[in-house]
């Protein structure tokens, strides 16, 4: 906490050069920038952030696996990079690739950065200048690919692209690329502690399963969070709130019993009609070798703890 | 009879679509009351379609709309079919603020203008199991075993009934509610579409109406889906419409009737009128075309009455200004008037619509008729473009002239107070030349601003 | 054409009826509402906190069994007790309350009286969607029933119909004002009140002497719908005036502070100190005032002492304390009620981990009343907090009904009878006498 205050106060007074512009004309490039992390790639002219887990110049989240990237926008900036940009008005900030909270591409981080310049910090007047927002964190996962035995990171991914406007006209589109790196020596399968434990970190968690919308929030009639904690006493012996489902007597996990597992079916589109939509829904199918962990979990009795697949992590 | 003229064959333009310019007039008038509200409501159901995917993109949701405020600017002979667009939008009133999906809206949209005009028992039938409306009124989880009220009780509330008749007598009760809710249980959606599950059907008797002494059950009571098998002998939506009210007349004709009329015409109207404007409704076994030429045939249709107690919508408000004053537009900026007019559609405020009549003028709203007044007026864009050599004959000389050629345009001429008109002619400052380009495009583009923001604009 | 304007006003049986109804401080003599105590020209303002604000750690628990369930359910987003600024005992449950840190300026206010917090706040059968329950706390309605009008508008149609007393500090106009002859005006700035006029070609003095002649004429050789129009044209006129002459220089106690609830007060106080101090001979009659906030959404990193939310009730406590100050240099203390909400509160358990950490949609939350007239302390209870007591096992028990609260006010401070504005009786809080 003591960190992260100290953090938005040197920012207050960081320089010009330590924020990125974000690109656009440069009559209006400095009306908004970003401050927070400082982008590091292209060297000239940077428009990304990129960081290798867990390194603590740039990572602010302790798990493997993610990058805490810490974004902040400053608006008005006298930057001497842009001298014909001059001060002005500003009222409306949006992310415009948050998309909205019933799409499940919708980003929490993006709604909580656009929430705290839009609500927090402005408006600000064209007398006002270099006003910083505090910072946000966004967090980027690294995508995991799973394979016989293991489990590896692969390179995340995230844009931002914002539009901050003003009454009198005044227009800034930005664009921040956040990539996050995995640390060398590092396995997807560090600190994972048993089957159900990669299926959380790997499968539930990431798939946005639980970091979005779909089974996270309350959403009526069906009530399956998948968040860590909550996911097991969910799915294993639960009958399914779907009515053909459950009228077929098929449970979400039936231990032991994988034709019976309702979760595999939908994972894997075998549904009888009223049945609903494949998941995960509006994302890309899951891969054969990550349905594949669940389906041996789930023959091995879908236990709470221990390792009993082949596929993926191994104690 | 009423007199077959000009102001009357403006009137019925207005109402039944969104105004009409000299050469509409002229048209309409010269086939004759009968045949021109033929030529009107004869329409054969139309299955365009506008844009619209299935999620909840505002950019996706404002091609939309200005998708269909272009058909409403456009239309020619179907102006009728864009008008009951517009009014079955109100009138099943849905809100994509609740569905958020624009692919679901567009489809509803597309079901208003196919079946709009046809068989109101065919509109019912496919509103029951339209996905928007499953999604907004919580028919899709409706279920034989969880069964939810919401649609029952607003079918027969505000889409078919009404909560009492005209002598004020309760149409139905509780139990009624609980009843059709059941009849009603079934739908979901699937890939889109509101689909009938038999698994989900509440397949037990159920009694409708049983304190009305024309008793409808028991039966199994359900709604035929047409594209599916039939999944009960009778359909509840047949026995809805068979209710008759503490007259004995049947009340779904009544109920509908009182609703054209007040949308069409003018609030309260009397029980005897209504009863004349739906005998072919019922014989033609409730085609909804034969209510609405009942209307537009109706002498009272035509009464000072029905010409100055309604206030325009600001759908009818934008759109007669645009095509009275021969303008033409991308609608691309148009959503956003409507919204701040009050009317963003696909987004009407509750399950009831939208409030008719004077709310739609309070201060801000008002003054968002102006603002759009004044962008239609100075509108030199595709988004909104207005050429004033061609709204006004140029080889005029008098500011006296001008103006009532305008008002004329925008059919207010015969309304229009003569102190009004005096100080509109005042506006233009003793102006005689109107080829004058500063003229033109000062004050012939102003006066055509505050003529948009006289009252008899904002009535009809 | 006089049949004409009967029928247009039989249209509304409830607005006819208000126009020939007695002044309400008549009506209060007369017995129609007991207890009656704002002033006749009461200023309201409700502040609108959009996304669901997480209560539970806006009004925490500081000892007592509650306090330990609480650290358990929320180990990343606990309040250490320490911090939390006491605001005394839970009426209930004895054990004490805190504000968030973040929110000293309100806490000031609330040890000098001029604060109720009025916990547990809610309505059976929470929807946890945003619009729904929106439309609910608007609408003032049940969660069985549909929306068709707002509270407000509902009141104004009984109490103040057609007249221009109302200022929604948003450019659409919020459900909150729906009625069937409500009148209100929707501006996010000031400077937005204005008549269009042509860039290429201005012209905007002679449009506008134009359209107040005509508006006259309209007003008087017309009738029926065409006169009402016209009355209304030339009454915007004259406001337009009105609003245009408020200044919003001036040395307000808002200035200088972020973000975006302290620029919409800033030009409610501003409209206030016209009408009311400035002695200024063209008021804006303004009397009632809604303004929104958004951003309390905080599914993820949400923040305990830091963060969005803190900084959210940072502005809030600033800005409410700012404008509360603003009242009572401007002296006009005794006559402005200033009312909170959000559409819902949040579970109470967390989700994520340390760095990710926020709450999801959840039920009953607290509100802040703010002013003079207020009755300052705690009212309702903290819900309990352990799981066999949480609504579905996840969320806060409501104990007070909003409406009560709205009843409350509308009897207490608009001075008119909250039974057929709510569609039914509801108790009243302690919060005003």
């Amino acid at each position: 906490m003591i960190r992260a205050a100290l953090v938005a106060l040197l920012l207050a007074s960081a320089p010009a050069w330590a924020l990125t512009p974000g690109g656009g004309s440069p009559t209006t490039d400095c009306l908004a920038e970003f401050g927070g992390t400082p982008a590091n790639v292209p060297t000239k002219n940077p428009k990304e952030i990129r960081c290798i887990d867990n390194d603590p110049t740039c990572d602010d989240d302790p798990d493997l696996g993610v990058c805490g990237f810490r974004l902040s926008v400053c608006l008005n900036v006298g930057d001497p990079r842009f001298p014909a940009c001059t001060a002005a008005d500003l009222e409306d900030y949006t992310v415009e690739n948050e998309q909205p909270d019933t799409n499940p591409l919708h980003d929490f981080d993006l709604q909580g950065l656009e929430d705290q310049i839009a609500f927090s910090t402005l408006p600000v007047e064209s007398t006002q200048q270099n006003v910083c927002s505090n910072e946000v964190g966004v967090s980027v996962y690294l995508p995991i690919r799973i394979r016989t035995g293991s489990a590896v990171w692969r390179r995340g991914k995230k844009q931002v692209r914002s539009t901050l406007s003003g009454p009198g006209g005044a227009v800034d589109e930005d664009r921040m690329k956040l990539t996050c790196m995995p640390a060398e020596d590092t396995t997807a399968c560090d600190g994972v502690t048993s089957t159900f434990d990669q299926l959380q970190k790997h499968v539930f968690t990431p798939t946005s399963c639980s970091r979005s919308t779909c089974h996270n929030v309350r959403q009526d009639p069906h009530d399956m969070s998948l968040s860590p904690g909550e996911a097991y006493e969910n799915l294993v012996g639960v009958v399914p709130a779907n009515p053909v489902a459950s009228a077929a007597g098929k449970l979400r996990v039936d231990p032991g019993n994988v034709a019976n597992s309702f979760i595999v079916q939908k994972l894997r589109g075998l549904l009888a009609p009223g049945e609903g939509v494949r998941m995960p829904f509006g994302l890309k199918h899951l891969k054969e070798l990550d349905i594949r962990v669940l389906e041996e979990w789930i023959a091995a009795g879908a236990p709470e703890t221990g390792f009993v697949s082949a596929t993926g992590c191994q104690p | 009879m009423v007199v077959w003229n000009e102001e009357n064959v403006a009137h019925l333009l207005s109402r039944a679509g969104f105004g009409g310019n000299d050469k509409d007039v002229s048209k309409y008038l010269r086939y004759g009351q009968s045949v021109a509200v033929d030529r009107l409501v004869d329409v054969k159901g139309s299955p365009s379609k506008g844009p619209g995917k299935a999620d909840f993109d505002k950019d996706d949701l404002s091609s939309l709309r200005a998708w269909w405020i272009k058909r409403m600017v456009k239309a020619s002979t179907r102006r009728v079919q864009e008008k009951m667009c517009l009014y079955w939008h109100d009138h099943f009133a849905t809100g994509v603020d609740v569905v958020k999906n624009n692919l679901w809206m567009s489809k509803q949209n597309a079901t208003f203008r196919l079946y709009g005009l046809g068989s109101f028992r065919t509109l019912c039938i496919e509103i029951t199991r339209d996905a928007a409306m499953l999604d907004f009124l919580d028919g899709r989880i409706s279920t034989a075993t969880k069964p939810n009220e919401n649609y029952g009780r607003e079918f027969m509330e505000l889409f078919a009934l009404g909560v009492s008749d005209l002598n004020g007598v309760d149409n139905y009760t509780q139990s009624d509610v609980e009843e059709v809710t059941r009849a009603f249980t079934g739908f979901e959606v699937v890939s889109d579409v509101g689909t009938f599950n038999p698994a989900r059907f509440d397949g037990g008797n159920k009694t409708f109406f049983a304190t009305k002494p024309h008793q409808a059950g028991p039966a199994n009571f359900g709604v035929v889906d047409t594209a599916q098998v039939p999944l009960a002998t009778n359909n509840a939506i047949d026995a809805i419409f068979a209710h008759r009210d503490s007259d004995g007349e049947l009340t779904m004709p009544r109920f509908l009737a009182k609703k054209f009329w007040e949308y069409f015409a003018y609030p309260a109207p009397t029980k005897a009128l209504l009863d004349e404007l739906t005998p072919d409704f019922i014989a033609g076994g409730f085609i909804i075309a034969d209510l609405l030429r009942a209307v537009f045939m109706h002498d009272e249709f035509y009464s000072t009455a029905a010409k100055t107690q309604s206030v325009k919508n600001p759908c009818e408000f934008a759109v007669h200004a645009i095509r009275a004053l021969g303008a033409s537009t991308n609608a691309k900026g148009l959503p956003d008037y409507f919204e701040e007019m009050g009317m963003s559609l696909f987004e009407p405020p509750g399950v009831n619509g939208w409030a008719q009549g004077k709310s739609w003028l309070s201060s801000g709203q008002f003054l968002a008729r102006v603002e759009f007044a004044q962008a239609l007026a100075a509108g030199r864009s595709s988004e909104l473009k207005l050429t004033p050599k061609k709204v006004i004959d140029s080889r005029l000389t008098s500011a006296a002239a001008v103006t009532d050629q305008l008002l004329g345009r925008l059919g207010i001429a015969s309304h229009v107070p003569a102190d009004a008109r005096q100080a509109l002619i005042d506006y233009f400052g003793g102006a005689t030349n109107f080829n004058d380009s500063t003229v033109l495009e000062k004050k012939v583009r102003g006066a055509i601003v505050l003529m948009l923001a006289l009252p008899e604009f904002q009535i009809h | 054409m006089a049949t004409t304007r009967r029928e247009f006003l039989q249209r509304s049986a409830a607005a006819a009826a208000a126009l020939v109804a007695p002044h309400p401080i008549m009506q209060a003599m007369m017995g129609g509402v007991a207890n009656a105590m704002g002033p006749a020209d009461a200023i309201f303002v409700l502040v609108q906190l959009e996304g669901g604000n997480d209560g539970l750690n806006t009004v925490a628990p500081i000892d007592g069994p509650q306090r330990s369930i609480y650290e358990t359910k929320r180990p990343n987003l606990k309040i250490p007790a320490v911090n939390l600024l006491n605001i005394g005992a839970d009426p209930v449950t004895g054990d004490d309350l805190g504000l968030h840190p973040s929110m000293s300026a309100l806490k000031a206010l609330y040890d000098l009286g001029h604060v109720a917090v009025v916990n547990g706040v809610g309505y059976p059968g929470q929807s946890g969607s945003h619009f729904r329950s929106e439309d609910i706390w608007l609408g003032g309605i049940s969660s069985s029933q549909n929306f068709s009008s707002g509270w407000f508008g509902r009141y104004l149609d009984v109490d103040q119909p057609g007249a221009l007393v109302s200022f929604d500090c948003d450019n659409t106009l919020s459900p909150l004002f729906f009625g069937d002859d409500s009148n209100v005006l929707a501006f996010k700035r000031l400077s937005d009140f204005a008549l269009p006029d042509d860039p290429l070609y201005p012209d905007l003095p002679a449009k506008k002497a134009t359209l107040q002649d005509a508006y006259d004429a309209e007003a008087t050789d017309t009738s029926g719908l065409q006169m009402t129009v016209g009355v209304s044209g030339q009454a915007l006129l004259s406001k337009l005036d009105d609003y245009q002459a408020v200044s919003t220089s001036w040395s307000s106690n808002l200035n200088g502070i972020a973000g975006n609830l302290a620029a919409r007060l800033k030009q409610v106080a501003s409209i206030i100190r016209h009408d009311y101090t400035l002695a200024s001979p063209n008021p804006t009659g303004a009397r009632f005032f809604h303004v929104r906030l958004g951003g309390f959404d905080t599914h993820t990193k949400q923040g305990a002492l830091a963060g969005r939310q803190a900084d959210l009730l940072f502005q809030v406590s600033q800005a409410l304390s700012a404008f509360y100050g603003d009242m009572v240099a401007l002296g006009v203390g005794s006559k402005v009620l200033t009312m909170t909400f959000s559409e819902f509160g949040r579970r109470v358990s967390e989700n994520g981990g340390p760095a990710t950490a926020g709450t999801d949609h959840g039920a009953a939350s607290p509100l802040f009343v703010v002013g003079d007239p207020v009755v300052g302390g705690v009212f309702g209870r903290l819900p309990a907090l352990d799981t066999a007591q949480l609504e579905n096992g996840r969320n806060l028990q409501w104990h007070t009904d909003f409406r009560s609260v709205y009843a409350t006010v509308i009897q207490r401070w608009l001075n008119a009878d909250p039974v057929p504005i709510l569609g039914g009786a509801f108790p009243m809080q302690g919060f005003l006498t």
